[in-house]
């Protein structure tokens, strides 16, 4: 498979949301992320739930999208096991009631919802450079571009060691890493480990010879300019997460 | 241009010294090469040219280094990086963006130019490249030609004086290795000082002024294509005059009975086009099959499908008649991927060869393990462990790897990309006594050598 059927995100889509810039894209986020900590209401947060559902769907990527929704679902549901198991045999760290679970189950398919409208609607390179435009510093920005750089890297290298484990005879997958711990271990870490390991040698030494240690300001060769369509999403976003405090905290919805 | 006085290094924690008392002279606009066996220390006579040594790799240095009229130990090493451009033999190593424009602007925006500049950098670069109709593309979608192209692109775009290239051909196949030869020599005639070091000497023989060659670290001769041809033996090198065999290899039977046969062979990856339609083969016993096309055509995939990586869409592969699970056809073939570090897993060299007797169901004989450690050369480290092993020996324990499995189907993706030319003999008698032995053999490789050594039939596969 190539690499590229790995790593292909819908870059190339045009969608109300592949035109926003990615700072309001982050600045949206972020709002909600901030929102949803003050907000404990569970109508209040449904209500934000079906507004953010409705700004993720707008990518089009209607099978990434609940592919994801069931991943959450599971990972849930598996926290909600765990959770019954230790109130079984410590009842002060079990749920009570509902609204116990249903307020963070709310808040983060808020937050998850806002961030999968930003991952699916984005050129990695967008991100890196509205990074940039942060003027975070030197030693924070570069981590961060190389991490996004690599993991494409970093699937590949999986998809490559999986194909070596399944030649040598094994299968690879949940049962290899329950049945042989240890045996998974070293078929499928100590690869990745050493890949890893190189490639992070191969990237310093990359970086180092394209100059990147001179300490001077970095420059923007394309802006990310603000649009029409950008206020608007800004002003609609602004009355959905204003309007839902205005309902708890103003009129006291709960 | 460069200037190398007395220079000797070694890196931190080695008893050896990685280079000794080496003395070179460059001068500006000259172009060279250097070659030798794996691990004689032309890598790290590269470093110490980009500064990469002692700047990045620390050691104990001796010596001085002067390049582009400054001494490599007083400078930085962003400032040496502005006046010596380099290229790895991988270019996906060195790329920080995702497209290709990104790309070309990335070192300059980090550089903080101003984005004037910036633009007329990436325009130069792409015109001089011919990479204009590519400037959107991601550098995923890129065949490895095209890779090293924008590669090479972003280093020219900072106009350095110097150029050093290490291994730069050792993914490409023969037409982009042609095509980046020109683009080196008009730099060349531009006045840029190139150094290049690669074991594949056939496609340098017209560049470069002199070849130098290394041996455990030393400077031990340096002349014309000519003399060092005579010398080749001596020093493990590879062949400087390289006959393309490709169009003269007999093309495998397309159906008929043979050891595998394949019928009605169709596969797409998921939402994708066809990349294999209706394919019958008929590959014999006995023979070292070439695989040949063009990137992309499929001769990745094809491989998969016949070792039972990947499920066909439709139609059969039958080994010696009969038709096979994915996993029954897995136990009858051995393959080595193209990066070796993927395929090492165990503790001991001895304990990855056993690892791929059992996982082939045979019972473990001693006796065949020693047997495949004398033939690949690896007496000696077989308590070493496989990651620690140097890029050669890497390569020869993956083949005897897939060696020790018996395989009746042996599939090799690039097996000697990066070796000199003592270990491509090395593999290359060993794929020629288990083809002798009754596998069929079946080899993806750009390297002409390995082909007009070893190859006796070829698979061509059409571009898509």
């Amino acid at each position: 498979m190539p690499v590229s059927s790995i790593t292909r995100t819908a870059g190339d889509r045009q969608t109300p949301l592949h035109g926003l810039a990615m700072r309001t894209k982050m600045l949206i986020s972020v709002i909600a992320a901030v929102a949803v900590v003050v907000l404990e209401s569970p109508a209040v947060l449904l209500g934000l739930l079906v507004i953010s559902t409705a700004y993720a769907a707008l990518s089009r990527r209607y099978g990434v999208l609940l592919g994801a929704y069931l991943l959450f679902g599971a990972l849930w549901l598996l926290a909600l096991g765990f959770m019954h198991v230790m109130g079984v045999f410590l009842p002060r760290l079990g749920y009570g009631e509902l609204a116990d679970v249903v307020v963070p189950f709310l808040r983060s398919a808020i937050l998850l919802n806002a961030v999968l409208a930003m991952a699916l609607s984005s050129r990695i390179q967008g991100a890196l450079s509205a990074l940039k435009s942060l003027y975070l510093p030197y030693w924070l920005y570069l981590p961060a571009v190389a991490m996004v750089r690599f993991v494409p890297a970093f699937l590949f290298d999986v998809q490559q060691v999986g194909e070596s484990v399944r030649l040598k005879g094994y299968r690879p997958g949940p049962f290899l890493l329950v049945r042989h711990p240890v045996a998974s271990l070293r078929l499928i870490f100590m690869p990745l480990l050493f890949r890893a390991l190189r490639t992070a040698d191969d990237l310093s030494v990359a970086a180092e010879l394209k100059g990147l240690g001179a300490n001077t300001p970095a420059s923007r060769y394309r802006e990310d300019r603000f649009g029409e369509r950008d206020w608007v999403f800004m002003v609609l976003a602004a009355v959905a997460i204003g309007g839902s405090l205005w309902l708890e905290l103003g009129v006291g919805w709960s | 241009m460069i200037t190398l006085e007395d220079v000797t290094y070694t890196y931190p924690f080695q008893r050896h010294s990685a280079l000794s008392e080496v003395n070179l002279h460059v001068a500006p606009g000259e172009a060279i090469a250097v070659t030798g066996a794996s691990g004689c220390g032309k890598s790290s006579l590269l470093r110490v040219i980009n500064g990469l040594i002692p700047h990045h790799f620390e050691g104990e240095w001796a010596g001085r280094a002067r390049v582009a009229g400054r001494l490599t130990r007083q400078a930085m090493l962003a400032e040496i990086s502005a006046r010596v451009g380099t290229l790895f033999q991988d270019p996906e190593q060195q790329f920080f963006a995702l497209h290709v424009e990104d790309e070309l602007a990335f070192t300059h925006e980090q550089r903080g130019e101003h984005p004037a500049r910036i633009g007329t950098r990436v325009q130069w670069a792409m015109e001089r490249f011919r990479l204009t109709g590519l400037s959107h593309a991601s550098v995923y979608d890129l065949s490895d030609g095209q890779k090293q192209k924008v590669a090479l692109a972003e280093v020219m775009s900072r106009s350095p004086s110097v150029l050093v290239l290490d291994e730069p051909t050792a993914n490409l196949d023969p037409e982009a290795t042609r095509e980046l030869a020109q683009h080196l020599a008009e730099l060349r005639a531009e006045g840029v000082t190139l150094v290049i070091v690669d074991h594949r000497l056939y496609w340098l023989t017209g560049l470069v002024d002199r070849i130098l060659v290394m041996e455990a670290g030393r400077l031990v001769m340096a002349g014309s294509a000519e003399a060092v041809a005579e010398s080749r033996h001596r020093f493990g090198l590879r062949q400087l005059r390289v006959e393309d065999q490709r169009a003269r290899l007999p093309e495998v039977p397309r159906g008929g009975r043979g050891h595998i046969e394949v019928s009605g062979l169709s596969f797409a990856y998921r939402n994708g086009p066809a990349l294999i339609e209706d394919l019958d083969l008929s590959l014999p016993a006995g023979e070292v099959i070439g695989v040949l096309g063009p990137n992309g055509a499929g001769k990745t995939t094809l491989v998969r499908l016949l070792t039972g990586l990947l499920k066909p869409d439709a139609g059969q592969i039958r080994v010696q008649g009969r038709s096979l699970s994915a996993r029954a056809l897995m136990r009858r073939t051995s393959v080595v991927l193209q990066n070796t570090d993927h395929q090492l897993h165990m503790r001991t060299v001895r304990e990855e060869l056993i690892s791929s007797v059992r996982g082939a169901g045979w019972e473990v004989d001693p006796a065949w393990i020693d047997e495949l450690l004398h033939e690949y050369a690896l007496n000696g480290l077989e308590k070493r462990h496989p990651q620690s092993l140097s890029g050669g020996e890497k390569q020869r324990l993956v083949v005897a790897c897939g060696h020790a499995r018996r395989p009746q189907l042996f599939v090799l993706d690039e097996p000697t990309s990066g070796l000199d030319g003592a270990n491509l003999t090395l593999i290359v008698r060993s794929l020629q006594r288990l083809a002798d032995s009754g596998a069929c053999v079946i080899v993806i490789s750009h390297d002409l050598e390995l082909i007009e050594r070893v190859c006796t039939l070829r698979l061509t596969l059409p571009a898509r």
